[in-house]
């Protein structure tokens, strides 16, 4: 039959004194200590606005040049908090671009990561491209006017009812850029990060990745990037004959950091 | 009637001191035949000497207290020519009491051998006793001449074997200081020492080095040992974000202590510790591209074990391995990576330095 095992003497007390302690000081046994953060911007809409863009070099939330084209922070979902960035664009007028982006502008890093969450409620067919993550350059940092199209990330259908993603290159003489992993599935009805590792130089030491919910998709190494340090990095819709109308699009947690977010990063 | 008569059955039990009798010590009973062989050669005709050399009359392996010790004491009780005439009847034998030092009791074997118990152990304490009990046995009429206060103290005789020859009073001429020249155990310790530490834990593995403060309390078996460390901030990584990290640990321990006798001069004092530990965390990111410092407390238990080697200085050189085991250790994160991992769950380290015996 076994006793039970008990403490005595100075071992007795220390335990309790541990546990005085312990009590005494609350959440500071074990606590999380924050040392710092390599996410240099971000963007969750908690604040049920556009603070987060507004408040640095952007060109700002932009929907245009429909009625029917809106950028609101709405409630409906979010991936992580209450609000996320509702995208819709009016795909009634066929053969016309219709835009709604969120735009970070000028003071981006040479070399960062770039993140974003984004939500289909439902399949959308895909009549000409749909863009959703877009890289713009200048040839000419201090000439607004050469700011031109670089990389588009698409949205387009490997069949009907499903959606995957293309890589476009509007400098390249083959615009479409085959994907290392051919035709992702991009899931309808739930959240899927895309993330770019973007090294803007112009030498051979020029780099872009891709990775679709912290798969790699596509990693470009080795080559000229844009023709200046200078970047722009847009979440958007941006789409051409589209269908059903109106084709949404929900976007939330965006974040420019120094290393991979990744699906389970933090950016606040 | 003093106590420290060791003819009486029971004298010291009563005094509800840590003193009183125990058991007989049997491999005595030889040096006591030895003792009376000696006694009955008492005025015999010898070549007479002109002093008598050490350890002739008092010898024994004793550091605590000396043979040299005792008869210092025993000439203040008894007059020198009487000790000389012993020292001339016991020509040609060993020492005709014998000292011998058994950690917290200490034997005197003069004819009989009587045990009596100090865990202090008080070196200049312990020959006064023993110069009255062999003061007693060598000439109790030198004993009767003179009288005077007994020493204050009373150790535990242990064993009384065959009760000696009973004075009716004692005399002390001894002061109440300790031996000159003897170690003294520390009733309060302030160290201060230079430590290393390395902390291990499944995402850390840190080494750090600084100075230490201490101050122990209590000169008995037990002590309380109160101390604190302020180690130099180090660089280091924890889940591969590289941090600075400033660690200021502090402790209240109970210290278990002991003291063994090397020489008449010096004593090495082992002891153990257990206790609470709280350290003083300050964390801060070195590379991320906005760093932050966050500062906090964990909570642990400490082990130690360490020596001081005491000698008749107030400083005492001392040694000490320590280990603390942190359970919740606190959780390093930075964004985006979120917790990137804990400090250490085990710290280990040394400290070496010197303590001053402040009581």
């Amino acid at each position: 039959m076994s006793r039970p095992l008990r403490v005595r003497g100075p071992a007795r007390g220390s335990a309790v004194a541990l546990a005085l302690a312990c009590a005494a000081l609350g959440a500071s046994c074990g606590p999380d200590l924050g040392v710092g953060s390599d996410v240099l911007w971000s963007a969750t809409f908690e604040s049920n606005s556009f603070s987060e863009w507004t408040a640095v070099p952007t060109r700002g939330a932009e929907a245009f040049p429909e009625p029917g084209d809106s950028i609101v922070v709405s409630n409906d979902r979010a991936h992580d908090g209450t609000y996320s960035v509702k995208l819709t664009i009016d795909t009634s007028v066929m053969g016309e671009q219709q835009n709604t982006l969120l735009s970070r502008v000028g003071d981006l890093p040479v070399e960062g990561y770039y993140s974003a969450w984004y939500y289909l409620p439902g399949a959308v067919t895909v009549g000409t491209y749909w863009v959703i993550f877009k890289f713009r350059l200048r040839t000419n940092v201090d000439d607004e006017s050469t700011t031109t199209e670089f990389y588009d990330l698409d949205l387009v259908n490997s069949s009907p009812g499903h959606m995957s993603l293309v890589l476009y290159n509007h400098l390249a003489q083959v615009h479409e850029i085959p994907l290392d992993v051919p035709h992702p599935v991009v899931p309808v009805g739930s959240w899927f990060q895309i993330e770019s590792y973007y090294r803007n130089n112009q030498d051979n030491t020029g780099r872009i990745t891709f990775w679709l919910d912290g798969q790699q998709i596509i990693d470009i190494n080795g080559h000229p990037m844009a023709p200046t340090p200078w970047i722009e990095w847009e979440v958007c819709s941006i789409g051409k004959d589209l269908m059903p109308n109106p084709a949404v699009l929900y976007a939330d947690d965006c974040a420019v950091s120094a290393t991979r977010v990744g699906p389970t990063g933090l950016i606040r | 009637m003093s106590a420290l008569s060791p003819a009486k059955s029971s004298p010291t039990r009563s005094a509800g001191l840590a003193f009183g009798y125990r058991g007989r010590v049997p491999d005595r009973v030889p040096r006591g035949v030895r003792f009376f062989a000696v006694i009955a050669l008492w005025g015999a005709t010898v070549p007479a000497r002109a002093a008598d050399p050490p350890g002739r009359l008092i010898g024994g392996t004793s550091t605590c207290p000396s043979p040299a010790a005792v008869r210092t004491e025993v000439e203040l009780l008894v007059p020198r020519d009487q000790l000389n005439a012993r020292l001339r009847a016991s020509a040609g034998s060993g020492p005709i009491v014998e000292i011998t030092d058994r950690g917290a009791t200490f034997d005197v074997a003069a004819g009989s051998v009587r045990e009596y118990r100090d865990e202090a152990r008080d070196c200049a304490y312990r020959a006064r006793v023993a110069a009255v009990f062999v003061a007693l046995v060598i000439d109790p009429g030198a004993m009767q001449a003179t009288r005077a206060s007994p020493p204050p103290r009373q150790p535990r005789a242990v064993a009384p074997p065959a009760p000696p020859p009973e004075p009716t009073t004692l005399v002390s001429t001894v002061a109440e200081d300790p031996e000159p020249g003897s170690p003294q155990r520390a009733r309060v310790r302030l160290a201060l020492g230079v430590g290393i530490e390395g902390g291990v834990g499944a995402d850390a593995h840190i080494s750090q080095a600084g100075l230490g403060l201490r101050v122990v309390v209590g000169g008995g078996r037990w002590a309380l040992a109160v101390g604190a460390m302020a180690m130099a901030p180090v660089e280091t990584s924890i889940g591969g974000v590289a941090i600075r990290q400033w660690r200021v640990p502090a402790d209240v321990s109970l210290r278990a202590q002991w003291a063994h006798q090397n020489s008449e001069r010096s004593m090495l004092e082992p002891y153990a510790e257990l206790g609470a530990a709280v350290a003083l965390l300050r964390e801060s990111g070195l590379d991320l591209a906005s760093n932050a410092t966050r500062t906090s407390a964990e909570l642990g238990v400490r082990v130690a074990a360490g020596v001081h080697l005491t000698g008749v200085s107030r400083l005492s050189p001392f040694f000490e391995l320590h280990g603390e085991v942190v359970p919740i250790p606190p959780a390093i994160s930075a964004l985006p990576r979120g917790v990137v991992g804990h400090t250490p769950l085990v710290w280990f380290g040394a400290t070496a330095g010197a303590a001053w015996r402040m009581f």
